[in-house]
């Protein structure tokens, strides 16, 4: 029964294509922008997790240095004394780590690999970073206060250098430097994450933080863990009162939380919502009224073929379904259009935004997103293509019959 | 019996002016008769021929179709009964323009839930009965006027009805094409069907067994 009707009404939309076309135009804009919309949502949402993956959780603190304001200051940078000074003293964290970076190969005999984020780091580190072990162990304060030439590999690095077999006990050579193997870090891929934009993190490796100095008591970060995330703005102004007394009263270092982070993402998307929203639904309305006024031109172009469908047997339902359908088909494919539009502006929106820093921060089309387009399409062939609908399935046949 | 139709008035409303078209007229017509309906235009007979097809309501009377009381039908009842047991065949042919030939013969089929394989069959079926199996993908504006009513009698007999109803179907026809249109309804009577015919031309009025005339929304004899 559907399956006829659709036949019938599609047969019906081809014999007055243009009109279709330009109908479905506001249509097109509007699911064109709900996919735009609803990608940045999604991309949105993954950055979240990526900030999620970085910085190891929601309750985390990460200190960076920067220049000072004040002109005639000197920067001291960050210290590996600020990092014990804040291990010492606040009570409302559950770990602290200063950080050394290092982007550099390692090699195993004849094998070396790509760059890779090597990091020199405290025992707490795996705790704050929320990595775990897959063999073997982590650093220890052992290792840290004897300067131990140790080395814990991240997941991929091991399988590149090592394939199946164990590494630990194995010698690694970092820009000349002999490392042992004593751990090898799980694979961490986040909930709903491919895992290509945090490769790099399951490539990474750690080093006791005494092994890797590139200029002495200089560090480049410090990872806090804070006890919970209701205490991270006293935590926050805590760090920054024991820092500022061990800098001299200079503001040298950005604090960095996840939980704002988190919250300027969420400032981000709620402002695209309102304006792609807005967006949306005025395109929807100026849509659904085009397939409205088209349907309604075309009942009444057509109502000799209305009289002559009911004079061999048209039911009123029949009238009514085909119309019907004729409006979904054109919001609907109005729609597919509109999907194809919205993924070519989504890549290229991609293709600009890349985050110089790291990896590519691309835009996301999943199947709820074109599911989504597919759903308010027909809803709106529906909505406003009932009326028409009716009204030609209500035309007296022989009045219909008679029109010339 | 096909028809029995009793007392039939028709008054059409327009504004405030009532106009009586039909004014109780009661007609039987058993299976198989081949029957015309002449008279003056404006005597009603359309209006007639559309109660009788079940696209329009008689205001009051009786009007039994195969025995079943089709005044207070539904609407999809009587839908149903025009796509299957009547053929309406109509003096401007009211084929759909923008269609082919097979579309056009095929529609009544799509009412009916055919399926498409029985539809095809169908179609060319009754096409070659009139002649035009050549002419399926053609489209109605390429076709001759006796053409086209062909192809609407085809239409007509897709679903084979027991009753064809034809409302002047020779009127835009030249004498050689409405004369080749009667001898088609003549063997279709011959084979069975019944088949009420309205005209005002004699010479086409003589092919039916029977005749009756309609003046003034009544019948003369």
């Amino acid at each position: 029964m559907i399956w006829i009707n659709f036949l019938l009404a599609l047969r019906g939309l081809l014999s007055y294509k243009f009109r279709v076309f330009l109908t479905t135009l506001g249509i097109i804009m509007a699911i064109t922008a709900v996919m735009v919309m609803a990608s940045i949502i999604e991309g949105a949402k993954r950055e979240s997790l990526e900030i999620m993956a970085t910085m190891g959780g929601p309750s985390n603190i990460i200190i960076y240095p920067k220049f000072p304001e004040e002109k005639d200051v000197i920067p001291l940078g960050l210290l590996y004394g600020d990092a014990l000074s804040i291990r010492n003293r606040s009570p409302f964290i559950e770990g602290v780590s200063p950080t050394i970076n290092n982007w550099v190969g390692v090699k195993y005999k004849d094998k070396q690999t790509q760059e890779v984020n090597g990091l020199g780091c405290w025992p707490e580190f795996l705790n704050i970073a929320e990595f775990e072990i897959k063999e073997g162990r982590f650093i220890t304060w052992d290792d840290v206060e004897a300067n131990h030439q140790v080395i814990v590999l991240g997941y991929i690095t091991k399988q590149d250098l090592f394939g199946h077999t164990s590494p630990i006990g194995e010698k690694i050579e970092i820009e000349g430097r002999m490392y042992k193997v004593v751990g090898v870090l799980k694979k961490k891929i986040p909930k709903g994450w491919s895992s290509e934009g945090i490769k790099w993190l399951n490539r990474r490796y750690c080093v006791p933080i005494t092994t890797f100095w590139q200029e002495k008591d200089i560090i480049h970060e410090i990872h806090v863990k804070v006890k919970h995330i209701n205490l991270i703005e006293d935590a926050f102004l805590h760090i920054k009162s024991i820092l500022l007394a061990r800098h001299n009263g200079v503001d040298e270092f950005d604090i960095h939380t996840a939980k704002g982070a988190l919250e300027n993402i969420r400032q981000g998307i709620k402002i695209w919502i309102l304006i792609m929203g807005a967006i949306v639904g005025i395109s929807l309305l100026i849509g659904g009224i085009g397939i409205m006024n088209t349907m309604l031109a075309t009942v009444s172009d057509r109502k000799k073929e209305i009289g002559i469908r009911r004079s061999v047997g048209a039911k009123e339902i029949d009238i009514l379904f085909q119309f019907l359908m004729e409006a979904v088909i054109i919001s609907v494919s109005a729609g597919l259009v509109g999907i194809g539009l919205g993924m070519g502006i989504i890549q290229l929106v991609g293709l600009v935004i890349v985050n110089v820093e790291g990896p590519v921060k691309t835009v996301i089309i999943t199947p709820f997103i074109v599911g989504l387009a597919i759903l308010v399409s027909s809803l709106v062939g529906i909505l406003f293509g009932v009326y028409p609908a009716y009204k030609a399935a209500r035309q007296n046949p022989i009045d219909a019959l008679r029109y010339e | 019996m096909v028809i029995k139709a009793s007392n039939i008035t028709r008054i059409y409303k327009m504004g405030s002016i009532s106009v009586k078209v039909l004014n109780h007229i009661s007609l039987s017509v058993e299976k198989g008769k081949f029957i015309s309906i002449m008279g003056p235009s404006g005597a009603g007979k359309s209006t007639f021929l559309h109660i009788l097809g079940c696209l329009d309501r008689p205001t009051s009377g009786e009007y039994k179709l195969d025995g079943l009381d089709v005044v207070n039908m539904n609407d999809s009842q009587l839908s149903n009964y025009r796509n299957k047991k009547i053929g309406f065949i109509f003096q401007l042919f009211n084929l759909l323009p923008k269609e082919d030939i097979f579309y056009n013969v095929e529609l009544p089929l799509f009412y009916a839930k055919k399926k498409k394989k029985e539809r095809k069959e169908r179609v060319e079926e009754v096409l070659s009965l009139v002649g035009l199996l050549h002419r399926i993908t053609h489209k109605p504006n390429q076709l001759s006027g006796g053409e086209c009513q062909r192809v609407a009698i085809a239409r007509a007999l897709v679903n084979c009805p027991a009753l064809l109803l034809a409302d002047e179907p020779t009127g835009n026809l030249d004498s050689h094409a409405g004369h080749q249109i009667m001898e088609i309804f003549t063997q279709l009577n011959e084979q069975g069907h019944t088949i009420i015919l309205v005209t005002h031309n004699e010479e086409m009025a003589k092919y039916a067994k029977y005749s009756l005339y309609l003046r003034d929304g009544k019948i003369e004899k």
